[in-house]
């Protein structure tokens, strides 16, 4: 375009047409089509107030066959005219606008009449610039209570459209009509400003007062916004987090992911993650980690994209969620040590499972129960699952330190820095393993120290596991005990398996004597009872008979308790397999050598390396055999220092049909009266200041399982000889 | 003062036992309440009389030896017969320390119980009754001038009456009928035996 020097602008006046209106042939009215238009535009003012200007300029358009419509209002300084509605070609122009003191509608408001304009960009040069241009253009002014304030303008961009003086009329009519329009226009803005305000103001009151954090963030991540909320949940004041970006608020190791998703959102709007309800993780300014759940919007404002942020702490949340999975774990693991100890296996298949159960349900790399030997000094290791170095039933002597901290403490212990923690033994091998952090804690039966259950994992583990494994020892610790306690058919095989317990019987015979000592109690007391009322002045035998009938029944309950332990011992008796009883003696010798050390008794051993085999189970032999030695050691005590000996025996037994092995335990202690040979077998019956009677009675009931023989006979000197026959396995059978 | 006939109260959870015990001291004429429970015992209303305990130490609930501890805060503390299936040494020792009277290992003769049970209520009985004689005593005591008290803690310690108007300011004839006075309203008839209630009311000093 050639710019032009002001000598060349052509003058107004020559860019005004309006008298060529009146040369120009009119069309026709359509009054139809008029009356049509301006009952839309009624209904569009009754409708939608907000919209009513576009639709009085495109009314014109329609009227007119107009190329383009618009309205140009004053603004409020008077000093530009501003195109606030605009229909036809140049519907993009809209906003755009025109001074005041020079412009086609300056001139209108100037003049105060409607002017056709051609080419007016000759005089007003800037028109150059709005394309397509104006071949012609008809405007009138507009009205506002006394002053003209707009105009209304329909546009022909070429000479397919020329204007006439019925357009002129249509344009005076809908000139009229703009006054109503804008009025309404103008109620109807306000009151959607004030809606808005209301809208932004109840918007304000809900960020506000919001428990979550709200937090509007620029296209760099600058913090633009936050409520107050968001001061309480990161610990920030608003002043302190204004300006910053929103990485202050995470861990360092999200920072540079943020950035990068942030950057690549804003540049081609491909998000990296969900944004609605993500977790992550945020930071409090005293640098706590915490989790967080957060929903990101995107929205425009005055050109600006500002993305806004709800942030929960869903730290409670997480934790409660955590707490649930535990109560899930803890009962999953509740359950298999439940099981372990309703099936009732020996002491270590049911550690071995407890151990299995927390090494599943707990995910960690490995599970280890160790118990307290009966040194007491040392702990063993007797179930593990998962990678351990040590193979199970390793003597592990004074063991690592973790777990003798644990047990001598009896303080549960957690390390999160194994490889470089002095309370961890073997850090070699953790090192190796990938194994960052252990968890242990004692098992205490009635306040008793049994043994360490611990763990180690190949990820940090934190209070709440200690927790765990403080509630799944007491489980195993509480399943011990209940099992001992709770009835006399598992309390008497868990002490029967219990064979590294000295006192075993002397446990067992307690808690039965226990049982049958109520009854007899009872069954005495009634008796004496009795005795007093048939021997009064006047004998009560209503009272002496219901005595009578109590005495009788508990009498039976005592029997009952008997019996039921004999058939109990009976019973187990299925699990038989072929011993070396040499063997067998041995193993139980290492147990009471302490004992026997300790009363200053002197042993003697025969046990031939070629006795035939016997079937039987290992441990309840094994018990036998203990019983025999602890009635020896007892009848000892008594006995002065230097003439303790207890000699125990093996051998090859064939007399007549019966083949088997021979086992003996000959004392040197008080002995027993040959008349009361019998009765020593008998429950309850005992010779001893503080015996119970069970251990002969059980022992025998064992040996007879077995289809063997256990007798006792006095010595010619002092002490006894206690022998029991097993039938060889290798023999004809019995 | 109570002249209720003695009640002995018995806890054990072994019903037969309880009854058998609750028989056997029937025939000497006593009469028993039995509770199958410590709680059982400790929830129930306790007549005013002479009465002692025949405790089982292995209970369900609240232990026998707890319960013991808790008899022993009341006043006067209420004598316990223990009885048990299976006493160690460390049990015997416990709840004799917390004032059993007696301890019995199941079973045990009837004879034994039954002397254990009367040496527990003649013991409760004396406690009982110094206990009502003592708080007639203070009530006494209660009802003496401020005057007669401080006479009264003066006689005691062995001042003449001169001694003790020349200590109170006062003059001898006053000590004198204040004397009287307070030998009537405590109704003693001698000095000795007003020492001896001045010691059980605490208004001796310390010995030296």
């Amino acid at each position: 375009m050639t710019q032009l020097t002001p000598q060349d602008i052509p003058d107004l006046e020559s860019v005004i047409s309006t008298t060529e209106l009146r040369r120009r042939p009119s069309r026709a009215p359509d009054y139809a089509a008029e009356n049509r238009a301006l009952v839309e535009l009624a209904q569009e003012m009754a409708v939608s107030p907000n919209n009513i200007l576009q639709k009085l300029v495109e009314t014109a358009l329609t009227l007119c066959h107009a190329h383009s419509a618009g309205i140009s209002m004053l603004d409020d300084e008077r000093k530009k005219f501003r195109w606030i509605a605009i229909a036809g070609r140049w519907v993009n122009h809209l906003g755009g606008g025109e001074p005041r003191h020079f412009s086609p509608s300056g001139t209108v408001l100037d003049r105060s009449v409607p002017l056709l304009v051609s080419h007016p960009e000759r005089h007003f040069g800037y028109l150059a610039t709005v394309t397509p241009l104006v071949h012609e253009g008809l405007l009138i002014p507009f009205h506002l209570g006394n002053e003209a304030v707009a105009t209304i303008w329909v546009v022909a961009h070429d000479d397919s459209r020329r204007f006439d003086m019925e357009d002129l009329r249509l344009m005076m009519n809908l000139g009229n009509l703009a006054a109503a329009a804008y009025r309404t226009y103008v109620t109807e803005r306000k009151r959607m400003e004030e809606t808005l305000r209301d809208s932004e103001e109840q918007y304000r009151l809900v960020v506000e007062t919001a428990t979550d954090a709200v937090i509007s963030i620029d296209e760099n991540s600058r913090i633009v916004f936050v409520n107050p909320a968001t001061e309480r949940i990161f610990g920030y004041t608003s002043p302190e987090l204004l300006g910053q970006s929103l990485t202050l608020l995470m861990p360092e190791p999200m920072r540079p992911r943020h950035q990068t998703g942030i950057r690549r959102y804003v540049k081609t709007g491909e998000r990296h993650i969900d944004w609605r309800g993500a977790e992550f993780v945020g930071r409090r300014k005293d640098g706590e980690d915490f989790p967080i759940e957060v929903s990101f919007g995107e929205l425009a404002s005055n050109g600006e994209r500002r993305f806004t942020g709800y942030i929960r702490d869903i730290s409670e949340r997480k934790h409660a969620e955590a707490i649930r999975a535990a109560q899930v774990c803890q009962a999953l693991v509740r359950a298999d040590v439940n099981l372990a100890f309703a099936k009732g296996d020996n002491f270590r298949a049911i550690l071995q499972a407890c151990a299995e159960s927390v090494a599943r349900h707990l995910d960690v790399a490995s599970a280890l129960i160790l118990t307290v030997d009966k040194s007491q000094k040392a702990l063993e290791l007797v179930a593990s699952a998962g990678m351990y170095p040590h193979d199970d039933g390793t003597q592990v002597g004074e063991l690592e330190v973790e777990m003798g901290r644990i047990a001598v403490g009896r303080t549960p212990l957690l390390v999160n820095d194994v490889a470089n923690d002095p309370r961890v033994g073997d850090q070699t091998w953790a090192r190796s393993q990938g194994i960052v952090a252990f968890a242990g804690h004692p098992l205490v039966v009635e306040d008793r120290m049994v043994g360490v259950i611990a763990m180690f994992s190949k990820s940090t583990l934190n209070a709440d596991t200690i927790a765990l494994l403080g509630s799944i020892a007491d489980n195993i610790a509480h399943g011990i005990e209940r099992n001992r306690a709770d009835d006399v058919l598992r309390s008497t095989q868990m002490a029967l398996a219990r064979v590294a317990r000295f006192t075993t019987v002397a446990a067992l015979s307690a808690s039965i004597a226990h049982e049958v000592t109520q009854p007899l109690s009872a069954i005495i007391t009634n008796g004496d009872a009795c005795l007093r009322l048939l021997t009064s002045d006047e004998p009560n035998l209503e009272e002496t008979r219901i005595a009578l009938a109590s005495m009788i029944r508990d009498g039976k309950r005592a029997s009952d308790v008997v019996t039921h332990v004999r058939s109990l011992l009976k019973k187990s008796a299925v699990d038989k397999t072929r011993l070396d009883l040499g063997h067998l003696i041995r193993e139980v010798l290492v147990l009471v050598q302490p004992e026997l050390t300790r009363h200053r008794i002197v042993l003697h051993t025969s046990l031939p390396g070629d006795l035939p085999p016997v079937l039987g189970d290992r441990i309840h032999l094994q018990q036998v055999v203990l019983n025999l030695m602890t009635n020896s050691i007892e009848a000892m005590r008594d006995v002065a220092d230097g003439s303790r000996e207890v000699t125990v025996s093996a051998q090859r037994h064939e007399v007549g049909v019966e083949t088997g092995v021979r086992i003996a335990v000959e004392d040197t202690g008080v002995g027993f009266e040959s008349a009361n040979a019998e009765r020593l077998f008998q429950a309850l019956y005992t010779t001893k200041p503080d015996g119970l009677g069970m251990g002969l009675s059980i022992s025998r009931s064992i040996v007879e399982a077995y289809r063997g023989r256990l007798w006792g006979t006095p010595n010619a000197r002092h002490g006894a000889t206690f022998q029991f026959i097993l039938p060889g396995c290798d023999g004809p059978p019995p | 003062m109570s002249a209720e006939k003695p009640v002995v109260f018995i806890v054990d959870d072994d019903r037969s036992m309880c009854e058998a015990l609750e028989r056997l001291l029937g025939t000497v004429g006593l009469k028993a309440h039995t509770f199958g429970s410590a709680d059982e015992f400790m929830s129930t209303k306790r007549p005013d009389a002479p009465s002692c305990l025949v405790l089982d130490v292995r209970l369900p609930g609240l232990s026998g030896l707890d319960l013991q501890r808790r008899l022993v805060d009341m006043d006067p503390p209420m004598p316990i017969v223990i009885i048990t299936a299976y006493a160690d040494i460390p049990m015997t020792v416990q709840a004799v320390k917390a004032g059993a009277v007696e301890l019995l290992t199941k079973p045990f003769r009837d004879q034994e119980l039954l002397d254990a049970v009367q040496q527990a209520i003649d013991r409760d009985r004396t406690l009982r009754l110094e206990r009502a004689e003592l708080t007639e005593l203070r009530q006494t005591y209660g009802s003496l001038t401020q005057r007669e008290r401080e006479v009264m803690t003066l006689v005691v310690t062995g001042l003449l009456n001169k001694q003790i108007a020349a200590r109170l300011g006062t003059s001898e004839a006053t000590v004198k009928a204040h004397r009287a006075q307070l030998m009537q309203k405590m109704r003693m008839e001698s000095l000795a035996q007003l020492v001896r209630v001045a010691g059980r009311l605490g208004l001796l000093p310390p010995p030296q």
